[in-house]
């Protein structure tokens, strides 16, 4: 017994060293940076070369992926010296840092997230490629709304992100938080699409008393509940506020902006009964198919995302962006569908930026309102046979203009999203009120920032 | 006399080397559990240390991501959640498995193998099966509360899974739902090994059906109740699947488990320590339930 007690305990010291040893001294060691001396733009001086991407599009018949394999083809035709390899990983932000430190076989153009899990913790590791000097070339920072552009940057300390260098450029595509409507049930209701956030809550009322569905809305699994708030703060605060709360860029005490206004507006809205009945028992997969299915007047979701079978059934809705109560222009909680960055690793790196700026093109835009899908950048005419297209094209040109792109305000912190979730559940509950709200999400990201000193 | 004397030797030899033999045999076993149970055990014990987004740089803290627990309410209201789920989960299930078991010893049953299945079914069934048939029957136009407006009680139905009150108690009862099978085949196959001379001399001693029950088919089932104890313990120590498909944790965090926790903390809010942190307390946990079940059914025999 003794004996083997102790050919026990020698077994498990054996693993304990073989399993530090494979983990090696600390999770994460970091790596040395990058150096970006000379910086190629003329694809001729590129010689040939064969560039490795990386991608979550696995699905070829979709929107986005049909995207891709437009945008490579029209790439390689461009530009006939480089061949483009894709690899597509469902499911990538999970394993992209071992993609990125794995030697042997770097990917060139990889997917980065915006916001903390992406960009904000790349950039501090030493696996990402500084893209200042390419930005300085190919002019980026002059071509693209600014309040987009921002949202791919971050401070090389990792401190901070929204500011610092660029670390990524977003695809020509957007995707943003947007007001679906019925239109048959608008017509019917003897309504137009709201020009004023006084019209749009008139609209919800008009909706009750016909008995309908005023909005569509399912919180029983949390973070959708979010999608609301988002939308409801893009109408009502103002977007300095916003983005320099998410990008730490002042010192902005939440009880000082709209968000408890938003957060009431919200709770009114509850109260009123202009949600689907019970909707804190319902998941947002239920609510958001009812509406699809001709269920309920509104319902506020990410564009492209809501389950259409056919673009004829899509074609039934349209949307827009909440108006803004103080009348000011149009601005939109949005961002690019997805952000490519360049591996520091990556042996191609002229070539890799060249495919970044290619996906930011006129050319990349094209190619989405081909596929039903809005872009982000240039001007693009709503002139497609999808009315819901030409909402969503008409939606971002307006942005565009006005510049008036905000973060996504669960980018402030890595646990923001959380809770968010929890405190709009509670509110709904009614155990706290819209002033706890507010507490509880200054105290996140209090201690947050607290961590990044 | 030089044979005699060799042999016994010869023998021990044999022995041992085929029980290195044997090793050998497991080695491949071994080296695949190694690596992907043990190694990764000590990994996140390793990474419990540390604060770390899995990303940059890890941070030595050392017990840091656990004295952060004891300030956390939201970790002591997991644990507590532990506590209630360890109700449903093996509380319930043992007691009825129990009365089933006891119910069963005495009579005869037509289709009782009929019954056996569908009762041990769920235990069978995938976590995803499980939480979409729950979902379903407690969804707000679910089965259960179109009972409830059928038999005119309206006034009775609710947001089951979106209320703060009734959510883990209706996610618990799932629990015991898919335990209940498992506890009841343990203790009826129990009590068929439990000696009928037994039960003869208990009645001729005059006992009652709740006499013969605890003087003789409860300590018959001490192995089996052990079995069942240390499994539904633990399956109530580390519910995920179940509260992460309905309701992740909400509404509020009035559903929140240990390992929800841990899988947030890990994987959505780059918090990659103190999710491996939770992870050791669970296993901690695990083994002490293990270890003290043991002790307690070794020490009564």
């Amino acid at each position: 017994m003794e004996q083997s007690k102790r050919k026990m305990s020698g077994a498990i010291a054996i693993f304990v060293a073989f399993s530090l040893a494979l983990a090696g001294c600390s999770p994460g060691s970091s790596d040395s940076g990058s150096d970006t001396s000379t910086v190629v733009i003329d694809p001729a001086e590129m010689g040939d070369v064969t560039l490795t991407v990386l991608d979550s599009f696995t699905d070829n018949a979709s929107p986005i992926g049909l995207w891709m394999l437009d945008i490579v083809a029209g790439f390689e035709a461009k530009y006939p010296n480089i061949k483009v390899k894709r690899e597509s990983v469902q499911d990538i932000t999970t394993n992209l840092k071992l993609k990125l430190a794995d030697e042997k076989n770097t990917p060139d153009v990889v997917p980065a997230n915006q916001g903390w899990a992406g960009v904000g913790d790349l950039s501090s590791s030493g696996l990402l490629l500084n893209l200042d000097p390419y930005d300085k070339a190919y002019g980026w920072s002059e071509k693209l709304p600014t309040t987009i552009l921002q949202q791919s940057m971050a401070s090389t300390d990792g401190k901070n992100i929204g500011q610092g260098s660029l670390f990524g450029v977003p695809i020509n595509q957007g995707a943003f938080v947007t007001v679906f409507y019925n239109r048959a049930m608008l017509t019917k209701l003897g309504l137009s699409v709201p020009k004023t956030f006084a019209e749009f809550e008139a609209a919800m009322a008009k909706a009750k008393s016909a008995g309908q569905i005023p909005m569509q809305l399912g919180t029983q699994d949390g973070w959708p509940a979010s999608a609301t708030l988002l939308a409801l703060q893009a109408a009502l605060d103002s977007s300095d506020d916003i983005i320099n709360a998410v990008f730490a860029k002042s010192n902005v005490k939440l009880a000082d902006t709209k968000l408890e206004a938003a957060v009431t507006a919200y709770k009114k809205w509850a109260d009123s009964g202009y949600f689907t009945k019970d909707f804190v028992g319902v998941p947002s997969g239920t609510a958001v198919q009812d509406f699809v299915d001709g269920k309920g007047l509104f319902v506020i979701w990410y564009s492209g995302y809501l389950p259409f079978k056919s673009q004829a059934q899509g074609d039934k809705f349209g949307q827009f962006l909440l108006p803004r109560a103080d009348g000011g222009a149009l601005t939109g909680v949005g961002a690019s569908l997805q952000q490519f960055s360049v591996a520091a690793k990556s042996d191609a790196k002229d070539a890799a930026a060249l495919f970044l700026n290619y996906m930011a093109s006129q050319e990349a835009g094209d190619f989405a309102i081909k596929y039903k899908a809005p872009p982000l950048f240039g001007k693009f005419e709503a002139s497609s046979d999808s009315p819901l297209l030409n909402d969503g094209v008409v939606t971002l040109n307006l942005i565009t203009s006005s510049n008036g792109y905000l973060p996504y305000f669960d980018w402030a912190t890595p646990t923001m999203l959380d809770v968010m979730t929890q405190q709009l559940q509670s509110l709904f509950g009614g155990k706290v009120s819209p002033k706890d709200v507010v507490a509880a999400m200054q105290k996140d990201y209090d201690t947050f920032r607290e961590s990044k000193k | 006399m030089r044979i005699m004397s060799a042999s016994p030797s010869l023998a021990r030899k044999k022995k041992k080397s085929g029980s290195k033999i044997g090793f050998l045999y497991l080695l491949p076993a071994l080296i695949a559990y190694g690596y992907v149970v043990i190694v990764p055990t000590f990994q996140s014990l390793w990474f419990s240390f540390f604060k770390w987004n899995g990303i940059t740089e890890a941070q030595w803290v050392g017990l840091n991501n656990y004295l952060g627990f004891l300030s956390n309410p939201l970790v002591k209201q997991a644990f507590s959640h532990t506590l209630v789920l360890i109700l449903f989960y093996s509380i319930l299930p043992i007691s009825l498995g129990l009365l089933s078991a006891a119910l069963i010893s005495k009579t005869q049953i037509r289709f009782s193998g009929f019954f056996r299945s569908v009762i041990f079914l769920p235990q069978i069934l995938t976590s995803v099966v499980i939480a979409v048939i729950w979902r379903q029957i407690f969804s707000t136009d679910g089965i259960l509360n179109d009972a409830l407006r059928a038999v005119g009680l309206e006034s009775l139905t609710q947001p089951w899974l979106g209320s703060f009150t009734f959510t883990l108690p209706v996610l618990g009862l799932a629990g015991s739902w898919t335990t209940m099978g498992l506890c009841m085949l343990l203790f009826i196959s129990g009590t068929a090994n439990i000696s009928t001379e037994l039960y003869d001399a208990a009645k001729l001693d005059g006992a009652g059906a709740i006499r013969e029950f605890f003087s003789v088919t409860l300590p018959g089932l001490r192995p089996q109740l052990a079995v069942a104890m240390t499994l539904t313990l633990i399956a109530a120590l580390r519910v995920f699947d179940l509260v992460w498909l309905t309701t992740r944790g909400g509404p509020g965090t009035s559903s929140i488990t240990p390992s929800v926790l841990l899988y947030s903390k890990a994987f959505t809010q780059s918090d990659v320590g103190a999710g491996a942190a939770i992870g050791v307390l669970l296993a901690i946990l695990a083994l002490l339930v293990a270890l003290v079940i043991v002790r307690v059914m070794d020490d009564k025999d």
